[in-house]
């Protein structure tokens, strides 16, 4: 008797914090207008909306940044950002999957994000004018869009129908709106003390060190009854350090630590402790040679592995089917190259020691946090666990609602990125059952076999680095003079180095990998190492505007055999004069 | 005891300039000098000027729609951009080069930038510094060996006046400007001030919002000039958007500034002018479409202001005169007549405000370091001179203070505050008469009167070339009889500048705009003074119809009051 009147609490509390966040004036502004819009909206002679969400992002966003142990900026932003997705048609066609001409230009320019700035004081009025107002802009873009995308289709040959749109099973939860608090003034204290360590490293010519911290959370309605509050903040802090070598090449170094509160990053310590680590290797690669023409065995370690799996697994498999373009051409160029494993659906892509799985539901791995998680995805979808890889064999896809032939239904994989809701990966966990402990012996085996003297073992690739401005108005120029460069299917070593057989080691640069095929997945891989590592990453859009948090948990690997070249570098004259700093009088 | 005065005063002098020294521009000077004497002959072409400007932004933009704030921040930053010369005076790397086009041709205006320490630490601040004029320097090395090919095999230009000229040195240390503003009280105003437009469904989206900034400038170059100028700027904007019945989207606005919070106008000034806009729009949304009309007209006070500085100001920008690529309107137009002799217009960015208004185009020192000077342009209808900054025009060798720029820009001449004066001025209601005279004596029903004119230019990217032109805001008929009809959908055609060589008479009532201009140099700082004028020649049509249409379902607002 004692515990149901305890019990009794506890649900009501629930039951009244629930009834709170269903009416809060910004939600309750959302509901009202989407129920007038799927009732009432509509042109004469035109059709009404079968579909429409409401998504709002509310984003706090905090960031320091610090060069040189001196801090450049402090910002602190607070924005709500609300994306409608409005559909005329049916589930089989509709407007969406095509992008117009029109989006070319405004891919160009930068701006991916359609959304509409919502009032931040929750006050219904407002919110519901734009609303309205929003709501009314897109369905008549809507409409414009389903017929350009039916002339567009008159002219093409009739292939399979796959339908734009999927049903999915509805989720109301309404959690409370959640905010990170952060002490500024100690966050400012740390972010300078470790910007300030490369005032230990001469070699390194500039440095940059970022603290971001977000508060999100979002709110989405749909008329399929979808009714969700949730929170997902993310926490960060990437350390940026550049430099060239004595031929003028440029080297980067970059390192992140992730989390979703500023509670999961490391202790300072930890973090000081890794920043020097990476400056130091990155000093001594200014004196490392250019490493030779190779063939042979490959090791992938820690990030590198992580990597390795993102570009060859994880880009295969998310954003398979591709949209209907009005003009080919421009916006295309801007587009990450993805969805190349699904034609080998139902067949193998790994060693049949090899399992995949798709987890957007865990949170970390050995004490790690990953970053690529929710509890429900962009279009409103609860997120699921689904089996990508089953003994070698291309068994699953993530999905967003945008069918596939094979899948019909979408398994809490759409997500946000550039402008559209995409299926893509998000926890992304590669295992295998052949996993030994002594993976370097391994390597050294298969070269003594191969009757060579040494094999290379790959730390990081030279993925995700950020551009400097110089770089992106280099890129921004070539793109327009129509010479987007082609992007490998592999990124280029960053750090690597030869394993000799005596168990000498000398580190090499200036490679990249050649002839890269998805075969070096299916037939290549000799070994596995028992212990898995993560690989957190923003995925950042082509002039970085946009990103998309994911992660990859996988063990080192060794692929029997590739190719690395010497890599062509459009080297700069060293700096005419040396660091100010360090050669101060 | 004389010399010991001496003595003192020796003393004294050395420890008065210390006081004066500002900590970045000594660490700015300092990596300043380091770099000109280790560069100079490092590259196949001499070093021969280099400057650094940092400009200290602090800014506090609030909005708010409808009762609602929308919109709050707060940010600070520095800018760097660093200005490299390799060559000579007479041809060096920031000469035209001809036959670029498309994105190609940015890098006559678009230059790189960066971010240096808010805080100032000397070596945080040189590692930008040394790494920017390390980029800017091997970049000029590149520039000047296309810039020498081309005039090697290019006929001729028409101007052929050197690329830079020697300016006097100058050392001036001012005030730094930093923001005080009591932003939780500015919430609290623009979002009971928006409020009012709550009571008005038609109006789509009513928005109030407040726009401060301190702007400090830091520069020095090696010519001996050192710089510090600081500016507090404050902006508040009432706007308002609806549509007309058949879809033509219409939206007002009003502008106030000053250089001061207290100078901002108080609640009910602020509410008299909402009520005003809302008048206006309302008239605008049932007034009938233009038909299309050549004749006499009215611009008045700062319709006819922004009118100067779109139509006229842009082409008195000295650098105009020489590219390849403009149209050079005036070159050959010195010591000609391009206006009615009663008309006198002058730049002038010493004068921070006239007649009690603040005008935002006031700065001391340009971004080339030189003086700013008063310049006059038109002497009694008559062409005299150029804005120009140190790329001398043929005729106008020497920099007179107007070389301007947004950060990461190279710069231009631009105008600061551009004023128009007229020794016909008679008063309003007798230039309101006298357009109805000329009405009878041209045989037209009616004439126009511009209340309101937005300048603006197509934006593409930043950096590309744009074409100014105005865009008619308000709009009424006046009839012979004296009634006034409001009309819409008006656009400016023909030759604008026409409309300026036939100017009958002035009102006696000068007003100020105050705005941002964008150009080749990005956005900078402007004012426009003007009476209202009575031209005897405009032409209009009615502009294109676009496809937009009125929202499908009512506000779902419904008019609560």
């Amino acid at each position: 008797m004692r515990r149901f009147p305890a019990a009794f609490t506890l649900v009501s509390i629930f039951a009244f914090s629930t009834l709170l966040g269903a009416e809060s004036p910004l939600l309750r502004a959302m509901a009202d207008e989407l129920a007038r819009t799927m009732k009432k909206l509509k042109l004469s002679g035109e059709m009404p909306p079968y579909y429409v969400a409401y998504r709002v992002d509310d984003e706090e966003t905090f960031t320091i940044t610090a060069r040189f142990g001196a801090i450049v900026g402090e910002s602190s932003r607070r924005e709500r950002r609300l994306y409608v997705d409005l559909r005329i048609g049916d589930y089989e066609f509709d407007n969406s999957n095509f992008v117009p001409m029109t989006d070319g230009y405004r891919l160009t320019l930068g701006s991916q994000e359609q959304f509409i700035k919502l009032p931040l004081d929750d006050d219904y009025d407002a919110i519901r004018q734009k609303l309205w107002l929003a709501t009314d802009e897109r369905y008549k873009e809507a409409l414009d869009l389903i017929s350009r995308k039916r002339a567009v289709l008159a002219h093409k040959e009739e292939k399979e129908k796959i339908a734009d749109f999927s049903r999915a099973t509805t989720w109301v939860t309404v959690a409370e709106p959640q905010r990170l608090y952060l002490d500024r003034d100690l966050w400012r204290e740390n972010i300078r003390q470790v910007s300030n360590l490369f005032r230990q490293y001469p070699k390194i010519q500039t440095s940059e060190v970022v603290l971001s911290v977000k508060s999100l959370t979002r709110y989405f309605i749909d008329s399929d009854g979808n009714r969700q509050v949730t929170n997902c903040p993310l926490t960060y802090i990437e350390v940026y350090a550049h430099t060239q070598d004595k031929d003028g090449a440029r080297l980067k170094d970059f390192i992140g630590f992730y989390g979703r509160t500023p509670e999961d990053l490391p202790v300072l310590s930890t973090v000081i402790e890794r920043v020097k680590g990476m400056a130091e290797t990155l000093s001594i690669y200014i004196d490392v040679k250019k490493g030779d023409e190779y063939s042979g065995p490959v090791m992938f370690l820690g990030t590198a592995a992580g990597q390795f799996f993102y570009q060859l697994l994880g880009k295969g498999v998310s954003d398979v089917r591709k949209p209907l373009y009005e003009s080919e051409g421009v916006a295309e160029k801007f587009e990450e190259k993805t969805g190349f494993l699904y034609d080998r659906l139902n067949r193998p892509v790994l060693p049949e020691g090899f399992s995949v799985v798709d987890d957007p539901g865990i949170t970390e791995f050995a004490g790690t946090p990953l970053i690529g998680g929710y509890t429900i995805d962009d279009e409103g979808v609860k997120a699921e666990r689904v089996e990508v890889i089953r003994k070698g064999r291309l068994v699953g896809l993530p999905m967003s609602r945008k069918p596939t032939k094979e899948f019909k239904s979408s398994n809490g994989h759409g997500r946000f990125f550039q402008g559209r809701n995409r299926s893509f990966i998000s926890n992304l966990i590669v295992e295998s059952e052949a996993g030994v402990t002594a993976l370097e012996e391994e390597l050294l085996a298969l070269c003594k076999k191969k009757g060579l003297d040494y094999g290379i073992v790959v730390t990081q690739l030279a993925t995700g680095l950020p551009k400097t401005d110089e770089e992106m108005l280099e890129e921004f120029y070539a793109l327009f003079a129509g010479a987007g460069e082609e992007r490998p299917l592999l990124d280029a070593p960053l750090f690597a180095y030869k394993l000799y057989t005596d168990g000498r080691k000398e580190l090499i640069k200036g490679l990249k990998f050649e002839g890269v095929t998805l075969r070096v997945l299916e037939e290549e891989i000799a070994a596995t190492g028992k212990e898995a590592g993560v690989y957190n990453a923003l995925i950042k859009g082509r002039f970085g505007d946009s990103y998309l948090p994911v992660s990859i948990v996988a063990p080192g690997i060794i692929v029997e055999r590739m190719r690395l070249a010497k890599k062509e570098e459009a080297a700069k004259k060293p700096p005419f004069l040396p660091h100010p700093y360090f050669h101060r009088r | 005891m004389k010399n010991r005065l001496l003595f003192i005063f020796i003393i004294l002098f050395p420890l008065m300039i210390f006081a004066q020294e500002n900590r970045l521009i000594k660490i700015m000077e300092t990596e300043l000098q380091r770099s000109f004497s280790g560069l100079k002959s490092a590259g196949k072409e001499p070093l021969y000027f280099l400057q650094y400007e940092v400009v200290d932004e602090e800014e506090v933009n609030i909005t708010a729609f409808n009762g609602a704030v929308e919109n709050r921040e707060h940010s600070r930053n520095r800018y760097l951009t660093v200005d490299v010369r390799v060559g000579s005076y007479k041809l060096d790397n920031t000469h035209q080069l001809r036959g670029q086009y498309g994105f190609s041709a940015f890098d006559v205006y678009v230059q790189s930038y960066d971010q240096i320490p808010i805080e100032e630490d000397e070596f945080a601040v040189r590692e930008v510094l040394w790494k920017r004029t390390d980029e800017e320097f091997k970049r000029a090395q590149e520039r000047i060996i296309k810039v020498k090919a081309e005039k090697g095999t290019k006929v001729a230009e028409t101007d052929t006046s050197p690329d830079f000229s020697k300016a006097e040195a100058v050392v001036y240390i001012g005030k730094e400007a930093r923001l005080d503003i009591d932003t939780l009280n500015w919430v609290r105003r623009l979002r009971e001030l928006s409020q009012i437009f709550k009571a008005y469904p038609w109006i789509y989206s009513g928005e109030v919002s407040l726009s401060a900034s301190a702007v400090t400038k830091y520069l020095v170059h090696t010519d001996g000039t050192k710089i510090v100028e600081g500016n507090t700027d404050y902006r508040l904007r009432v706007s308002a958007t609806t549509k007309a019945d058949d879809g033509m989207e219409l939206s007002l606005y009003r502008p106030f500034y000053s250089h001061s919070e207290a100078g901002l106008p108080c609640d009910s000034e602020i509410k008299s002018a909402i009520m005003g806009l809302i008048d206006d729009l309302a008239l605008l949304r049932k007034a009938p479409l233009v038909e299309p009309y050549s004749g006499p007209a009215i611009l008045r006070n700062r319709a006819a202001a922004v009118f100067f500085h779109e139509i006229l100001g842009h082409r008195i920008e000295g650098h105009r005169q020489k590219l390849e690529s403009e149209g050079q309107t005036f070159r050959d137009k010195v010591g000609k007549g391009i206006l009615p002799e009663f008309i006198t217009i002058y730049d002038d960015p010493t004068l921070s405000s006239y007649q009690g208004i603040d005008l935002r185009g006031h700065y001391l020192y340009d971004d080339e370091g030189v003086k700013s000077e008063r310049v006059t342009v038109v002497e009694n209808g008559v062409l005299k001179n150029f804005l120009t900054t140190r790329s001398p025009i043929e005729k106008f060798p020497k920099s007179n203070g107007h070389g301007r720029r947004q950060y990461g820009f190279k710069v231009v001449a631009r105008q600061g505050n551009l004023i128009v004066e007229s020794q016909k001025q008679v008063t309003y209601d007798s230039l309101r008469r006298m357009l109805i005279e000329e009405c009878r004596r041209q045989n037209k029903p009616y004439g126009l009167v511009f209340e309101d004119i937005a300048g603006g230019f197509t934006i593409t990217q930043r950096g590309l070339l744009q074409a100014y032109n105005v865009t008619p805001l308000l709009v009424k008929r006046v009839y012979q009889d004296g009634r006034e009809e409001v009309v819409r959908g008006v656009n400016i055609v023909g030759t604008p500048l026409i409309s300026f060589a036939r100017i009958l008479a002035t009102g006696d009532d000068p007003a100020v705009f105050n705005g941002t201009c964008g150009a080749e140099s990005g956005m900078v700082p402007v004012a426009c003074v003007s009476p209202s004028i009575l031209t005897s020649e405009i032409e209009v049509e009615k502009k294109v119809k676009e496809q937009e249409r009125l929202p499908i379902l009512p506000s779902p607002i419904g008019g609560k009051k």
